[in-house]
């Protein structure tokens, strides 16, 4: 398997104010990877992304991106992302094709329109989410889960070389949530991407990933969850109620203060 | 009616009308998605502050009421991004200092009489010919930007995050934004007013979401809504001798109420 480097963090340190959220963290993410990132509320995962990102950065350490520096990323869309709370006002006026398109208008020069090009990549795109047939519905019209689906297919409408997810099941119910990883794992092999993903649900997360790394402030494992997580580690993450991580999939007490 | 196009003042205001018009309909739309139409309101009354120290150090207080609303557009912006403010804070500091100041200045200018409501309500007999001419540059300079950057700034309204990783250039948009934005709203004022502007800012967009769900024709729709509010509002003051800016706002609130009641009838 290609070993090429997609995410490398060197000793990362990140603070807000004078707290930290971040303390000494290293993760490498091997392209083509699956790698998801589990923790508890507040244990550091969104920022954790953001220094990745480049919305953030560490006081301590190095943070790469297939070797460029996060601040250097946004220029070329190599990645895709999906944040955790979706903003979206559910009247805001556009069509799904339209939410896709705004990945090739991101790309475009000053005064640049979509070539026929951009448009079947947009299709491409929306059918790889199986939501090609809701091009021209009304954004805010659809489900939650087909609304994922959709910024997913915005997402790969960059062509990227990492999709960046955080915490992409939250408010799907159980079918939606095993559509969506069915075409998480799908696109993986069809797309070659490397996909890192926030979740609390190593239950179901486990199943489908290379690698898991639990945060709470630190990472206090790192490791193939198919060889079993020290149960030391978990409730070093998760405190007393791992049991609830771990069996309940719709685990609501694991929502709380979401 | 020809009596009527015959004036010069009137030309004037019409062609300026029509002009904002444009401008109007386009930015309404994105200051409403972005919940930012208290900024509307919050950069007219910052004018008030800039309109006062032009009338006091007496150069045209165009140029000083400009500066004033670019300068409290972008550090406004710069507070919500540095301070951890929310817009609405960040306005409500910056309008009711400005307010505070142009009372000042104006209580510094003891002897001046000085056509306080002119400035706060409009009035379309000040417009000039030069008014005109500031209206059409800025119309110039603004039209092809919106153009130009209508998906990018759809895609910021829309998503920031998202669209700052994508290669949208979020900062300069956003500063880009709120700048035009304070450049319409003072060109406006010799027309509509200080206190009504506001309206102007949010009736366009809101109307045109009542006429579709897709944003090139709400935008389309509120360019054409203003179009109709001003000049009809414009014609109609003449005839009935009314202030201008009152008789758009009263026109463009009764036709958005309308048509909510229909839309809310046709949607059963
Ligand atoms: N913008 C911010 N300013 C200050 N503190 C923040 C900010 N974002 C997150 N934090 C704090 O950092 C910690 C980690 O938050 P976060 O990364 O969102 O956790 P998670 O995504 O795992 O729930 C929390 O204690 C949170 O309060
Ligand atoms: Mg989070």
């Amino acid at each position: 398997m290609n070993s090429e480097i997609a995410i490398f963090l060197d000793h990362v340190w990140v603070k807000y104010d004078h707290r930290i959220v971040l303390e000494n963290i290293s993760l490498k993410v091997s392209s083509r990877e699956i790698v998801s990132i589990v923790g508890p509320n507040g244990g550091g995962k969104t920022t954790l992304l953001n220094t990745i990102l480049g919305f953030k950065e560490p006081f301590k350490g190095k943070v790469s991106v297939f070797g460029v520096r996060p601040q250097d990323i946004e220029k070329n869309g190599m990645i895709g992302y999906l944040p955790q709370t979706s903003p979206h006002d559910i009247q805001f006026p556009v069509r799904v094709f339209d939410v896709v398109a705004m990945s090739r208008y991101g790309r475009k020069s000053f005064l640049g329109r979509l070539n026929g090009e951009d448009r079947d990549l947009i299709v491409d795109s929306l059918k790889k989410v199986e939501m090609a047939d809701f091009q021209s519905h009304h954004f805010g019209s659809l489900s939650g889960g087909q609304k994922q689906r959709v910024l997913i297919a915005r997402a790969l409408a960059l062509r990227p070389k990492i999709l960046i997810l955080d915490e992409p099941s939250t408010g799907l119910d159980s079918v939606a949530q095993d559509q969506f990883y069915q075409i998480l794992q799908k696109l993986r092999v069809d797309e070659k991407l490397t996909i890192l993903m926030v979740s609390h649900d190593i239950g179901v997360v486990s199943g489908i990933v290379d690698q898991i790394a639990c945060l709470n402030k630190q990472i206090h494992f790192h490791g193939n969850p198919k060889e079993g997580i020290p149960s030391e580690a978990l409730i070093e993450v998760f405190g007393r109620n791992v049991q609830f991580v771990l069996h309940d999939k719709n685990c609501e007490t694991c929502e709380k203060g979401l | 009616m020809i009596a009527l196009f015959g004036s010069q003042f009137f030309q004037n205001a019409f062609i300026m009308s029509l002009l904002l018009s444009i401008l109007f309909g386009f930015f309404s739309f994105f200051v409403i998605m972005r919940k930012m139409a208290f900024l509307g309101a919050g950069i007219a009354h910052t004018a008030f502050g800039g309109v006062a120290l032009g009338v006091l150090m007496g150069i045209n207080p165009f140029y000083s009421s400009l500066v004033f609303c670019i300068v409290a557009a972008v550090l406004v912006g710069k507070l919500t991004q540095v301070g951890h403010v929310s817009y609405d804070t960040g306005i409500g500091i910056f309008f009711s200092f400005s307010m505070a100041l142009g009372v000042f200045f104006i209580a510094l200018k003891k002897a001046y009489a000085f056509d306080l409501s002119g400035y706060l309500f409009g009035n379309i007999l000040g417009v000039t010919r030069f008014d005109q001419f500031l209206v059409l540059i800025v119309v110039l300079v603004c039209i092809p930007v919106m153009f130009g950057y209508l998906h990018k700034i759809l895609f910021l309204t829309f998503d920031e995050k998202v669209a700052a990783v994508s290669g949208v250039p979020t900062q300069m948009l956003d500063t880009l934004l709120l700048v035009t934005l304070a450049m319409i709203i003072v060109i406006s004022i010799k027309i509509v007013g200080i206190i009504l502007v506001s309206a102007l800012i949010v009736l366009p967009a809101s109307f045109g979401m009542l006429i579709s769900k897709d944003y090139r024709k709400v935008i389309g729709s509120a360019v054409g809504y203003t179009l109709v509010i001003m000049i009809g509002g414009l014609v109609l003051s003449y005839y009935l001798d009314l202030p201008t800016g009152a008789v758009i706002v009263i026109l463009g609130t009764l036709i958005y109420f309308i048509t909510l009641v229909l839309s809310k009838l046709k949607s059963g």
